[in-house]
């Protein structure tokens, strides 16, 4: 393989990521006209598997029924397996997912995404700590201690 | 004597089938700069514009989860490949082009304190800007290092941003004291009788006048340089070792005797010995190198314990203690007691103990410059456990992201994200694994330390005197690393949401 040949393939290579690499943009929430809220049952959540309750409205607050709903939870650090939900309908635009199991202590962005029969949707992102079981196993660490990295990052300018 | 490592017998990578052929091309280190170059322009891209949900971005997952396993794997297996294969070389080579590059490296600075200072703020701003959950924060870093790369060698002569300031490859030089490889002379008696010395001074069209009985030339009378020396100042025939060592391969492809291969040894034996090293000197009389092989055995504790629960009721009482919830300043402080000031007690009490027992009548600073080498393997296990432990609980997310990095590009080549990948290896394999690469250090560590005896006071007794304290504190910080690898892990890092 010749030096100029080598020359043009680097080239092709090194500009390959340039080419594309800054089409990708933040993700898109999806239609504005709707309204989705998520809440965990216990709060703060500890490992092991917690309720989510979803809600799902218009903008006018009338509940939205007849979605299909699918959460993603995932570590802040990168690398850990996200923990994927669907939600089940309890009616005047109520859902749940009985088990949701966190895997691991720490801070979790779960990912909620409602889709309509007509193609609309909407996604919602909300972060949560999940607290360490170790306090199950009697050795309390600290009181507040499970929160306390939360709170420091929410007084960082 | 000569330094250099002659081992003709001995296994010669170069010799060796396919990886011999790649590694003597003369483009190969380039073609592995290139490649990781792709990587970090995907992790810069990916960092700055993509989402900034780190298991989506790809700056979240190769640097923090990939990149830090493979180092581990490497210097565990190889040596320090990834400062072969480090893409911000070739910013110093496009510097070394458009920047002037003739002043000398300030000489305050030559010592290695410059870097330990840049790891400690490196280790302590990836816990306290939680860098592993910030892509944008990770590309900016990126970016940082080829612009420091370009700056400092483009107006600096031969390579001090790898000698004595990234605070990366420093990780790589002193770890790579344990690894199984090194670049060496295959024989002794043909560096002595080499006049021209290219693996140093370099290639030029013109001969350098010495190698024909005249007077040496100066490179710039010489022509056009056709292949560069070791710009870290690592002379082959009384080079030791593989500190300073970013294995560029200059040396090799110089040596017109073809003598200089990447050879076999036996891991860690250069920690116990002492010889005269090229461009480092001995390492016993270098405090600086000390200093920086016990900060990193330390520092591979810390940052462990800034992954598992416990630290957080630490963080807890001494923010009610100092009256701050500033995190960056209690992890500042907590980094500094565990990495610097309790390091420095503990190692001096022990270079004590070890003068006392063994009657070697040095002084503290002279007895630590002496052992402290002996806890690079320990603190190199544990740096193992945890840098493989995110990569085998993780490697295989890199399959989805990717999938999902290309269908966001409009390129759906590889299919629908696979979610379910993740770990390498079953999760009950993991705690064995790491407590198997602690304790492998530790053993190593334990026979540095008896071994440094013996070259210190003789063989026998007074050589297990003098190396108990040092093994006492090698198994203590074992200890404590298997409490801490037996700890839940609890990860957290900035919230990316309102």
């Amino acid at each position: 393989m010749s030096v100029a040949t080598l020359r043009r393939l680097a080239v092709f290579f090194l500009a390959a990521p340039f080419l594309v690499g800054g089409c990708r943009g933040a993700p898109d929430t999806g239609d504005a006209g709707l309204v989705l809220d998520l809440a965990i049952s216990p709060t703060p959540p500890a490992v092991g598997p917690a309720r989510l309750i979803i809600t799902l409205s218009d903008s006018t607050g009338a509940p939205v029924d007849g979605a299909e709903i699918l959460v993603e939870g995932n570590m802040s650090h990168a690398g850990m397996v996200p923990v994927l939900g669907t939600a089940e309908a309890e009616g005047n635009g109520r859902y749940s997912v009985p088990e949701f199991r966190f895997s691991m202590a720490g801070d979790w962005i779960l990912t909620t995404r409602a889709t309509l029969p007509d193609g609309r949707w909407v996604e919602s992102i909300t972060g949560t700590t999940v607290v360490s079981p170790i306090r199950d196993r009697g050795a309390e660490i600290a009181p507040g201690a499970g929160s306390v990295r939360l709170a420091l990052l929410e007084a960082r300018p | 004597m000569t330094g250099g490592t002659p081992s003709a017998q001995g296994f010669d990578l170069l010799r060796a089938p396919v990886a011999g052929p790649f590694l003597r091309w003369r483009h190969s280190r380039t073609v592995l700069q290139a490649l990781l170059l792709a990587v970090a322009i995907v992790v810069i891209m990916d960092g700055l514009w993509g989402p900034q949900l780190a298991p989506k971005n790809m700056a979240g997952i190769l640097p923090w989860v990939h990149w830090r396993g493979f180092v581990a794997l490497a210097l565990l297996v190889f040596g320090n490949l990834f400062c072969m294969a480090c893409p911000f070389m070739l910013t110093r080579r496009l510097a070394k082009r458009l920047l002037p590059g003739q002043r000398h490296w300030p000489r305050p600075l030559r010592l290695k304190w410059l870097a330990l200072v840049l790891l400690f703020v490196f280790l302590w701003s990836y816990e306290a800007f939680d860098l592993w959950a910030s892509p944008l924060l990770t590309a900016w870093l990126a970016l940082s290092y080829f612009a420091a790369a370009f700056v400092i060698d483009g107006f600096f002569q031969g390579a001090p941003f790898c000698k004595y300031v990234c605070p990366i490859g420093h990780f790589h030089f002193v770890n790579s004291l344990a690894s199984p490889f090194e670049v060496a002379i295959r024989e002794p008696e043909v560096c002595a009788s080499c006049r021209t010395r290219d693996c140093i001074v370099g290639r030029y069209e013109n001969p350098r006048g010495v190698d024909q009985g005249g007077p040496p030339m100066r490179p710039r009378d010489r022509g056009k340089l056709l292949q560069r020396g070791c710009e870290l100042w690592l002379y082959q025939e009384t080079k030791t070792g593989n500190m300073d060592c970013t294995f560029c391969m200059e040396c090799i492809q110089a040596c017109p005797y073809d003598n200089v291969g990447i050879l076999a040894r036996p891991p860690a034996k250069e920690l116990w010995e002492d010889p005269r090293r090229a461009g480092v000197g001995r390492f016993s009389l270098r405090p600086d190198l000390a200093a920086l092989a016990a900060f990193l055995t330390f520092a591979a504790f810390v940052n462990a314990f800034g992954m598992v629960t416990p630290v957080y009721a630490v963080e807890a009482w001494m923010g009610r203690a100092l009256g701050t919830d500033s995190e960056p300043l209690i992890l500042g402080i907590l980094f500094l007691a565990g990495m610097v000031l309790i390091p420095g007690l503990l190692v001096a009490g022990t270079a004590k103990a070890s003068a006392l027992l063994s009657g070697s009548g040095r002084t503290v600073v002279q007895e630590a410059t002496r052992y402290a080498y002996a806890l690079v393997p320990l603190g190199f296990g544990m740096w193992v456990a945890h840098y493989l432990f995110h990569f085998l609980i993780g490697g295989m997310a890199l399959v989805p992201a990717f999938q999902e990095y290309l269908a966001d590009l409009g390129l759906p080549l590889l299919g629908s994200p696979a979610w379910s990948l993740g770990p390498m290896v079953p999760d009950s394999w993991l705690l064995p694994l790491e407590l198997l690469f602690l304790e492998l250090g530790l053993l190593v560590s334990l026979v540095v330390a008896f071994r440094v005896g013996e070259r210190e006071v003789g063989p026998g007794p007074r050589a297990f005197r003098a190396a108990l304290p040092w093994g006492l504190l090698a198994i203590a910080l074992s200890i404590a690393g298997v409490w801490l690898l037996l700890q839940p892990m609890e990860m957290r890092g900035t919230l990316v949401v309102g």
